[in-house]
């Protein structure tokens, strides 16, 4: 092959890649945007939070044929914007639903507590299976998130995440 | 694969090949150990030394991110588990090949292995239909480029976290999750660039930024005289072509020529060193100094290694 047939093959290749990763990062953007909802938390959070929602119909094909039932809420971060420490502990309100929970990229569950000290941050991703019971429904999940501070007992907030078709 | 037959049973012997693959193998399981959660023996011992209260898992130690803060402009702290561990890694490729990827990253040794399920007939050759050099480089400019344009690629594409959800039982537990891009990342690195693609290294070679630097950093190192190499004997090769096959990186083929049948694709190679192994002439070696691979960059006669058995 000559030099410069070479040469042509290795431009087409390296701009090929390099354009397929590029590609991947959008496609990967829309994937962030619609299959798992994000949000962020500021502790003590007494007002009414807006709803967090997934909408089913965004999920990308790969994740709609292998994997359609299970959504995921991530607080990237969440903090205790108050003067005193908090130890906090979080609790879907529907106990029955088969939910998972990790604190700051580590399986954990749902008694585990969290030490945030003012100004002190964590981030967790709740993940739950829909019920085969509500797969179809237009509003297949509806439930609350609520952070309780256990050394008082009291709720510091309370989140709404919603699944909607 | 030869059978002796000794009394009234058999045993087998294995070939070069599958023994190396066999020695190879518990350097993959110390990868896991060192850095994969739960063990992080590296991190652990690490943090401590320094004074890093690091996670303990993959990405305290992810060249990936690394290379995407450095590049980004987000900055480089050197005496952290992060800084260490990316100065340690980017040295010994520069100094001795992408020996992390050879030797070490369990991620690569997986689909490698799986490969060799499925027969060779099934399996797709993929540098006689495309410039692995050009995709090597191209999708680790396009991964350094990905944060500028739609967003970061660090964690969408990566089979190394993937294979930690794998390990520490995460991907099967209540909080698994696998996104669209972890289902993608599942089928190009297991499936069409693992089974079904020759040498299994394909997710390796095609679309690991982290292996494409070390290959960068190998490629300039390799041309100074003490570092270290793959060396090349053409006057003790047989052209057998062993090598070419038993190669998982597909870094080295046949040339046609007879003067020097065998060419090689430092680019691609990831210094596992399998090659060499399997040399019955002991035309490849490992070493420093010249490599041999083109005319006027000859070997010693001594510089060569002793035959396979």
């Amino acid at each position: 092959m000559s030099r410069l047939a070479k040469l042509a093959g290795f431009a087409v290749a390296l701009c090929g890649a390099a354009g397929s990763a590029v590609a991947m990062s959008y496609y990967n953007a829309g994937v962030s945007a619609g299959e798992y909802a994000t949000f962020t938390l500021e502790l003590p959070a007494h007002d009414g939070i807006a709803p967090v929602e997934i909408d089913l119909g965004t999920e990308r094909l790969p994740k709609a044929l292998f994997s359609p039932d299970i959504v995921t809420f991530q607080a990237g971060s969440i903090t205790n914007k108050s003067t005193e420490p908090l130890t906090v502990r979080f609790a879907l309100a529907d106990s029955d639903l088969h939910a998972g929970l990790t604190i700051d990229g580590v399986d954990g569950d749902f008694n585990r507590v969290v030490p945030l000290p003012p100004g002190g941050q964590t981030s967790i991703s709740v993940v739950v299976t829909l019920p085969p019971s509500a797969r179809n429904r237009p509003v297949p999940l509806e439930t609350m998130l609520s952070v309780e501070d256990i050394a008082t007992g009291t709720e510091v907030a309370s989140v709404p995440l919603r699944v909607r078709r | 694969m030869s059978i002796i037959p000794i009394g009234s049973g058999r045993i087998r012997r294995l070939t070069p090949g599958s023994a190396f693959r066999y020695r190879r193998l518990p350097g993959y399981l110390f990868g896991i150990l060192l850095f994969y959660a739960p063990f992080t023996l590296w991190v652990t011992v690490l943090g401590k030394i320094l004074g890093d209260n690091a996670g303990a898992n993959i990405h305290s130690t992810c060249l990936r991110i690394q290379l995407t803060d450095i590049f980004g402009g987000s900055g480089f702290k050197v005496l952290t588990v992060y800084g260490l561990s990316f100065i340690i890694v980017s040295s010994v490729a520069f100094i001795a090949g992408p020996m992390f990827c050879g030797r070490l990253c369990p991620a690569g040794a997986v689909s490698e292995y799986l490969s060799h399920l499925v027969p060779d007939r099934f399996k797709i050759d993929w540098t006689r239909w495309v410039d692995p050099t050009g995709i090597r480089y191209g999708f680790l400019i396009g991964y350094l480029a990905a944060p500028f344009a739609g967003g970061s690629i660090a964690c969408a594409l990566c089979a190394y976290s993937m294979l930690e959800r794998i390990v520490s039982g995460n991907l099967w537990s209540a909080s698994g999750f696998l996104s669209s891009s972890a289902i993608i990342t599942a089928f190009l690195w297991l499936g069409l660039f693992g089974l079904f693609t020759k040498g299994g290294r394909g997710y390796c070679t095609f679309m690991c930024p982290v292996g494409a630097w070390q290959s960068a950093l190998h490629a300039i190192g390799a041309r100074l005289p003490f570092t270290f190499k793959l060396r090349y004997a053409p006057t003790r090769c047989t052209n057998c072509a062993t090598c070419v096959g038993e190669c998982p990186a597909r870094a080295l083929s046949q040339s046609g020529d007879q003067d020097r049948p065998i060419v090689y694709n430092r680019h691609s190679c990831i210094t596992c060193r399998q090659c060499v192994a399997v040399c019955a002439a002991g035309a490849l070696s490992y070493g420093r100094g010249a490599d041999g691979w083109k005319a006027g960059a000859d070997l010693r006669p001594l510089a060569v290694a002793e035959p396979a058995e």
